[in-house]
C-alpha cells in the first residue's frame, strides 16, 4: 500500500522514500531524502529544505546562532518537590527546577511525561498538590495578580481568539494586562514589527498558516513586556524556517531584553540550543544539565544518542525503541476513525455495515459520557413529576376581594357564596377605589366585587340595584373562567334567594341538559395532561441529545472522517442517529412505565399501538436534532435551533393547551403539520380513549410521512465536503 | 476588586464574536420578531373556533334553531353527524363537543315533559371542557326557552351584575401571548448564550489563556453577564417595541423602561445559572441536556401558561425560587395593569436577591472548577 503523509518535521520526512518539498503552493523538489541533500550539498533534510527555497522566501534568514549567556547570578524560576496527582496517578513527581534570569531553560521529554503540568504549576493554572514553587523571587500563587503581570505564557494548543483579528487580539490583550491606554498603540506596532505581523493585520486567526498563527501567540505572551516566557511546544508542527524565525526572536528576547525564556520542545536541533536543559520522563526528572555536557558525559555522538541512553537507564522502552518513537510516544491512542468494511459493499450506495460502524462508534461516545445518557432518562422522569403535577388546567384557588359599602347581613352574604366555593379565596376587605385599583394592579387580587351602599334596602324594596365585578383580564384564560364562575355563582345565589323568599322551588326549564365527560369523567388535570406530557418530552429531549452530534464533529474537526472515507451521507446520519433511538425508546418506556404506576394514568388502548407511534415519533424527533446540526455551524446555533425548533411547537402549537383547531394562522398551519400534535392524539387516545390503530391511523399517516421529510432534509444539507 | 476595564474589554470581545457568528445574529432576530409575531397570533381566546357536532335525530324545527346558535368564533360551523359517527369523531378529536338531540325533542318540549340533550364532551382537552359545556348549555337552554316563549326574554333580574374585565377589556389572547413568549425567549437566550460562551471556551483552550493573565474569574463572569445580557436586553426593547406595540399594536399600560430595567435584574440572574450550568456541564452537549432539563420547568410553571394559583402548593413555593416566576409577575403587572415602582417593588427585590444568589454561587463554583477547565 501506498502512504502519502504531510508534516513539516525534518526527521520525520527523512525515513520517507520519497519526497515532495512544497512552499506557498508549489513544489520546490522531488527525490529521495539522499538525492535531496546531495543535490542542495547539505547535510540534514532542514538544511536542504531551507536551500530549496526560493531566493526571496530566503532572504534574511540566517542561521541560528547563539550568543553566550551572560550570568547575572538571578534566579528567575525556582522549584523544588513540585508534585501533581490526579486521584493515584502522580503525573508530576517532585520536581526541582532552578532557572536563572535571561536563561533559555530547555525541557525535553515524550508526551504525556508531566511537562504541560508542570508549566502550569509554575504559571498558577494548576495548583501544586505538593512543593513550592516560585517566580521571580515571589512564591507562585494563583491569586496574585501582580506576578502575572511579569510573565507571558504561550500554551501547547493556539488559543487566541479565532473570531477577533489579529490586531484585535493584539489590543485586547494588552488593555488585559492594564497598558496605558495611550502606550497601546506604539507596543502594539513594535510587537506588529518585531514579529512581523504587518501583512495580517486585519485577517482572522483561522485563515493563517500554523507559522504565523505561533507567531502572533508568541507576540501576544510578549506584548507586556513580561521578564519570563513560559512556552509550551510552541514549534509543534511549525516549518523548519518559521522555527528558526521564532527562535531568532526568543533569542534576540533572552540575551538583549533578559527576558527568561522556559520552553518544552521534543525537537532534537531545538534542544540543543539551550543554555540549559531538563530531560523528564514519566513525571520526573532525569537530568538537568548544559547540552553538550550531557553528550559528552554519556560519551554519545549526538544529544538524541544521549537521551534514549538516559531514557533506556530509567526503564523506558524496550529492544528496536527508535528515536523517535521514545520521545513522541504514540498521542494518538484512542483515535476513532472507525473501520470501513472492505469488499464486497465497499461501493453499495448505502452499506449496512458501514452504518453500523458509525452506530458503534457513537455508541461508544454514548457510554464515554454516561452523565448525558443518565441525565436524559432521569430528567425526563423528573420533568413528568414537574409536569404532571405541576401544570393545571383546573383554575382554582382565585383570590378575590369586596369592597362592601352596604356592610349588611345581605351583602356579607353574598361575598361568602362566593368565598365559600373550592374556586376562590377571600383576602382582606377592600376600602376605597384608589385601594382596589392599587391591589388589583398589584395582581393581588383576581376579582374585586363592589357591592353598592343601600344594596340590602333597595333589594328588599324590590329596586333594581347592581353588583360590580372587575377581572383581572391580564391572562385571558383565567379571567375568562373567572368570568363563567362568577356568573355562574351569581345566578346560585339568585336562585337561593328566591326560594328563601317565596319558599318555592327554581323554575324548571322546558329542557335539561345531561352533560357527559368523556374520556376523563372527573375533569381532572392529570390524566388529560400525563399523555400530553409524554410527546413533549420524547421530542425535546431526544432532539438535544442528537443536535450536537454533527455540528460538534465540524466544530472539533473530526467531521474530516465523513469527508475522506467513502462513508456516504446517509449511512454517517443513520448510523449516528441509530443509537439515540434507542436510548429515546428507552426514555418511551420509562415514561408509560412512569404514567401507569406513578400516575395511574392506565393504558386504556393498544399499547403495541403506542410503542409505534412513539417510535415513528423519535424517528422524527432523533432526526430534527440531526437536522439542526447539518446546516448549522457552531454549536450554540444548533442547540438553539434545537431549542426553538422544538419547545414552542410543542407547548403551543400542539394541542398540548389547546386544541389544535382553535389556533390561528401561522401556528395553526404549523399545529397541523408538525408531528408532535400527531402523537399527541395518538397518546391521548391509547391513553385516555381505548383506542388501537384502527382508530388512530389517520395520525399515523402525517407522522410517517414526517420521518423521510425530515431524514431526505438532513441528507441534502450535510455536506459531503469542506466548503 | 474586579478592573472596571477588563470586564468592559472582555465584554466587547464577546460582542465580537457574536458578531462574527451569523446564522446566531439571524436566530435571535427570528426569536425576537416572526417567532414572537407567530406564537401571539396563534394563541385562542378560550372558546375559540372549538368544533362541535349535532346528531339530529329530530329533524324538527327547534332542533334546527339549536344548530344554528353556533358560530364563529366560539364555535366552529356545527357538523351534522349521525349517531354512529360520534365515537370515531370524538376518538379522532375531530370534536371537543358533540349535542345529540333526541328523536320527538319537539314535541316533548311543546308538551312539557322536560327532555334531555346529551352533550358529550372530550374532557381531555381541559381548556375548552370546561368553560365550553356550560357555554353550550347557556346557548341551548336559551334557545328552546325562546322557542317556548317566542322571544328572547330580557328577565329581569333583582340584583344585576356589572362584570369588566380590567386591563384587557376583550381579553384579547395576542395581548397575553407575545408579551409571555418574549419573556420565555428573554431567559431562553440569556441561558444558551452565557453558558455556551463558557463552555466554547473551554473547548477552545482559550480560558487557560486568560488565566495566566491578570484576569479574575469574577472579571471573566461579569464580562460575560453584562455583554450577553445586553444583547438579550436591546433585543427584547426592539420586540416589544416594534413587534408588539408595532405590528400586533397591542396597549401597553405601563412604562417600558420600568419593564427593561426589570428585565435587566431578571438577566442578571439567568446569565448567572447559564455560567452555573457551564461549570456543571463537562461538554456541550451535556449543556444542551442540562438547559433543556431546567429551561422547560422555568418557563412552564412561571405562571405564563397557566396560573400559578392552580399549581400544587409545592410547585408554587419551590417556584418563587426560580427568576421567571417574578419576571412574569412584574411583566404582567407593568406591561398590562400599568404598575409603577411602587407597586413592584416586591418582584424587583425578590429578583436583585436571586440574581445576587445565583451570580455569588456560581462565581463560586467557577473559581473552584476553573483550574479542571484549563
Amino acid at each position: 500500500m501506498s502512504v502519502i503523509v504531510a508534516t513539516a518535521y525534518m526527521d520525520e520526512a527523512q525515513r520517507f522514500d520519497w519526497l515532495v518539498a512544497m512552499d506557498a503552493g508549489r513544489v520546490l523538489a522531488t527525490g529521495t531524502p539522499a538525492e535531496l541533500l546531495e543535490r542542495t550539498g547539505t547535510d540534514s533534510l532542514d538544511a536542504a529544505f531551507i536551500a530549496l527555497l526560493p531566493d526571496a522566501q530566503r532572504r534574511g534568514y540566517q542561521a541560528v546562532t547563539i550568543p553566550p549567556l551572560v550570568d547575572s547570578g538571578e534566579i528567575a524560576i525556582e522549584a523544588t518537590g513540585l508534585t501533581m496527582r490526579f486521584g493515584d496517578f502522580v503525573a508530576v513527581d517532585h520536581v526541582d527546577l532552578s532557572i536563572r534570569r535571561g536563561e533559555i531553560f530547555g525541557f525535553i521529554g515524550s508526551n504525556g511525561c508531566g511537562k504541560s503540568t508542570t508549566m502550569k504549576m509554575l504559571t498558577g493554572l494548576l495548583p501544586a498538590s505538593e512543593g513550592q514553587a516560585s517566580l521571580l523571587g515571589r512564591a507562585v500563587d494563583p491569586k496574585d495578580i501582580a506576578t502575572r503581570r511579569r510573565v507571558g505564557y504561550m500554551s501547547q494548543a493556539f488559543s487566541l481568539y479565532s473570531e477577533l483579528t489579529v490586531h484585535q487580539n493584539l489590543v485586547l490583550h494588552a488593555r488585559l494586562f492594564q497598558w496605558p491606554a495611550a502606550d497601546i498603540p506604539a507596543r502594539v506596532d513594535e510587537m506588529v514589527r518585531r514579529f512581523g505581523l504587518a501583512e495580517v493585520l486585519d485577517a482572522l486567526p483561522d485563515t493563517l498558516p500554523l507559522g504565523i498563527r505561533q507567531r502572533l501567540s508568541l507576540a501576544v505572551a510578549m506584548v507586556h513586556k513580561p521578564e519570563l516566557l513560559i512556552l509550551d511546544e510552541p514549534t509543534s508542527g511549525v516549518d523548519p524556517i518559521a522555527r528558526d524565525r521564532l527562535w531568532q526572536l526568543m533569542i534576540d528576547l533572552a540575551r538583549n531584553d533578559q527576558v527568561t525564556i522556559f520552553i518544552s520542545t521534543h525537537f532534537m536541533n531545538e534542544a540543543a540550543r539551550c543554555d540549559r536543559i531538563s530531560l523528564m520522563h514519566a513525571g520526573r526528572v532525569l537530568v538537568t544539565e548544559v547540552p553538550a555536557e550531557l553528550v559528552r558525559r554519556r560519551g554519545a555522538a549526538t544529544l538524541e544518542e544521549a537521551f534514549i541512553g538516559y531514557l533506556k537507564d530509567a526503564g523506558a522502552g524496550g529492544e528496536g525503541v527508535g528515536p523517535a518513537s521514545v520521545l513522541e510516544a504514540v498521542p494518538a491512542a484512542g483515535s476513532r476513525l472507525p473501520v470501513t468494511p472492505r469488499g464486497r459493499d465497499a461501493h453499495a450506495p448505502f452499506s449496512p455495515a458501514r452504518a453500523w460502524s458509525y452506530c458503534l462508534r457513537e455508541t461508544l461516545e454514548l457510554q464515554r459520557d454516561p452523565v448525558r445518557a443518565t441525565m436524559a432518562l432521569l430528567g425526563t422522569a423528573i420533568l413528568m413529576f414537574v409536569f404532571g403535577y405541576g401544570i393545571s388546567l383546573d383554575v382554582e384557588n382565585l383570590t378575590f376581594a369586596v369592597l362592601d359599602r352596604d356592610q349588611t347581613t345581605r351583602s356579607l352574604d353574598y361575598a361568602l357564596n362566593l368565598s365559600g366555593s373550592r374556586y376562590f379565596v377571600e383576602r382582606p376587605p377592600i376600602t376605597d377605589y384608589a385601594e382596589l385599583d392599587r391591589r388589583m394592579r398589584g395582581g393581588e387580587l383576581a376579582l374585586a366585587i363592589e357591592i353598592p351602599s343601600g344594596f340590602a334596602r333597595d333589594l328588599a324594596r324590590g329596586h333594581q340595584v347592581q353588583i360590580g365585578a372587575w377581572v383581572d383580564g391580564a391572562m385571558p384564560v383565567r379571567a375568562e373562567t373567572v368570568r363563567g364562575y362568577v356568573q355562574g355563582m351569581h345566578q346560585g345565589w339568585l336562585l337561593d334567594q328566591a326560594q328563601r323568599r317565596l319558599g318555592q322551588d327554581g323554575a324548571t326549564g322546558a329542557a335539561t341538559i345531561a352533560t357527559r365527560f368523556r374520556y376523563n369523567p372527573d375533569v381532572r388535570s392529570l390524566p388529560a395532561m400525563v399523555p400530553a406530557v409524554i410527546p413533549m418530552l420524547l421530542l425535546m429531549i431526544p432532539a438535544m441529545l442528537t443536535a450536537l452530534s454533527v455540528v460538534r464533529e465540524k466544530e472539533l474537526g473530526s467531521i474530516i472522517n465523513l469527508y475522506v472515507t467513502p462513508v456516504t451521507r446517509s449511512e454517517f446520519l443513520l448510523g449516528k442517529q441509530l443509537p439515540y433511538i434507542v436510548l429515546a425508546m428507552l426514555n418511551f418506556a420509562v415514561l408509560t412505565l412512569l404514567a401507569v404506576t406513578v400516575f395511574g394514568v392506565p393504558v386504556k388502548g393498544s399499547l403495541l399501538t403506542l410503542t409505534a407511534g412513539a417510535l415513528l415519533f423519535v424517528i422524527f424527533s432523533t432526526g430534527f436534532g440531526l437536522f439542526a446540526s447539518t446546516f448549522t455551524r457552531s454549536q450554540i446555533a444548533a442547540m438553539f435551533v434545537a431549542m426553538i425548533g422544538t419547545m414552542i411547537p410543542a407547548i403551543q402549537f400542539a394541542g398540548m393547551l389547546n386544541p389544535v383547531s382553535s389556533l390561528e394562522g401561522l401556528g395553526y398551519a404549523i399545529g397541523r403539520v408538525y408531528p408532535a400534535s400527531h402523537f399527541l392524539t395518538i397518546s391521548r387516545g391509547v391513553f385516555n380513549k381505548g383506542l388501537g390503530f384502527t382508530g388512530l391511523q389517520d395520525s399515523f399517516w402525517p407522522l410517517a410521512l414526517a420521518v423521510p421529510v425530515i431524514l431526505v432534509l438532513s441528507i441534502v444539507l450535510l455536506k459531503k465536503q469542506e466548503k | 476588586m474586579p478592573h472596571l476595564a477588563t470586564i468592559y474589554r472582555l465584554g466587547i470581545k464577546e460582542l465580537w464574536s457574536l458578531a462574527r457568528d451569523p446564522t446566531m445574529l439571524i436566530l435571535i432576530a427570528y426569536t425576537f420578531t416572526v417567532s414572537i409575531y407567530v406564537a401571539a397570533t396563534a394563541m385562542p381566546e378560550t372558546l375559540h373556533k372549538a368544533p362541535i357536532a349535532i346528531v339530529d335525530e329530530d329533524g324538527s324545527p327547534l332542533s334546527a334553531r339549536i344548530g344554528t346558535a353556533f358560530y364563529p368564533p366560539h364555535f366552529l360551523p356545527p357538523k351534522m353527524i349521525g349517531l354512529p359517527a360520534i365515537d370515531a369523531g370524538m376518538d379522532a378529536g375531530d370534536y371537543t363537543f358533540v349535542l345529540d338531540i333526541p328523536p320527538n325533542f319537539q314535541r316533548d318540549v311543546l308538551a312539557g315533559r322536560t327532555p334531555a340533550i346529551q352533550l358529550n364532551v372530550d374532557a381531555t382537552r381541559m381548556s375548552q371542557a370546561f368553560t365550553g359545556s356550560s357555554y353550550v348549555q347557556q346557548m341551548v337552554l336559551g334557545e328552546v326557552t325562546e322557542f317556548v316563549t317566542r322571544y328572547r326574554a330580557a328577565a329581569a333580574l333583582p340584583v344585576d351584575l356589572a362584570l369588566r374585565a380590567r386591563f384587557n377589556p376583550n381579553l384579547e389572547q395576542s395581548w397575553f401571548g407575545s408579551l409571555m413568549e418574549i419573556i420565555n425567549n428573554v431567559t431562553l437566550l440569556s441561558i444558551i448564550l452565557t453558558g455556551a460562551a463558557l463552555i466554547r471556551e473551554r473547548e477552545h483552550g482559550t480560558i487557560e489563556h486568560l488565566l495566566a493573565m491578570p484576569v479574575t474569574p469574577a472579571e471573566i463572569m461579569l464580562s460575560k453577564v453584562w455583554s450577553m445580557g445586553l444583547v438579550v436586553l436591546l433585543a427584547a426593547a426592539v420586540a416589544l417595541v416594534f413587534v408588539v406595540q408595532g405590528v400586533l399594536r397591542v396597549p401597553i399600560e405601563g412604562l417600558v423602561s420600568l419593564f427593561l430595567a426589570g428585565a435587566a435584574l431578571h438577566l442578571f440572574a439567568t446569565t448567572s445559572l447559564g455560567i452555573f450550568m457551564a461549570t456543571l456541564a463537562r461538554s456541550m452537549p451535556q449543556f444542551g441536556m442540562l438547559a433543556v432539563l431546567i429551561l422547560l420547568p422555568l418557563q412552564l410553571l412561571s405562571g405564563n401558561s397557566t396560573p400559578r394559583e392552580s399549581m400544587p402548593e409545592l410547585v408554587q413555593y419551590v417556584m418563587l425560587a426560580a427568576p421567571t416566576t417574578h419576571f412574569v409577575a412584574l411583566g404582567q403587572a407593568i406591561l398590562y395593569r400599568g404598575a409603577d415602582i411602587r407597586v413592584v417593588w416586591p418582584q424587583f427585590l425578590a429578583l436583585a436577591a436571586i440574581g445576587a444568589v445565583f451570580f455569588t454561587i456560581a462565581l463560586n463554583r467557577f473559581r473552584r472548577t476553573i483550574s479542571q477547565m484549563a
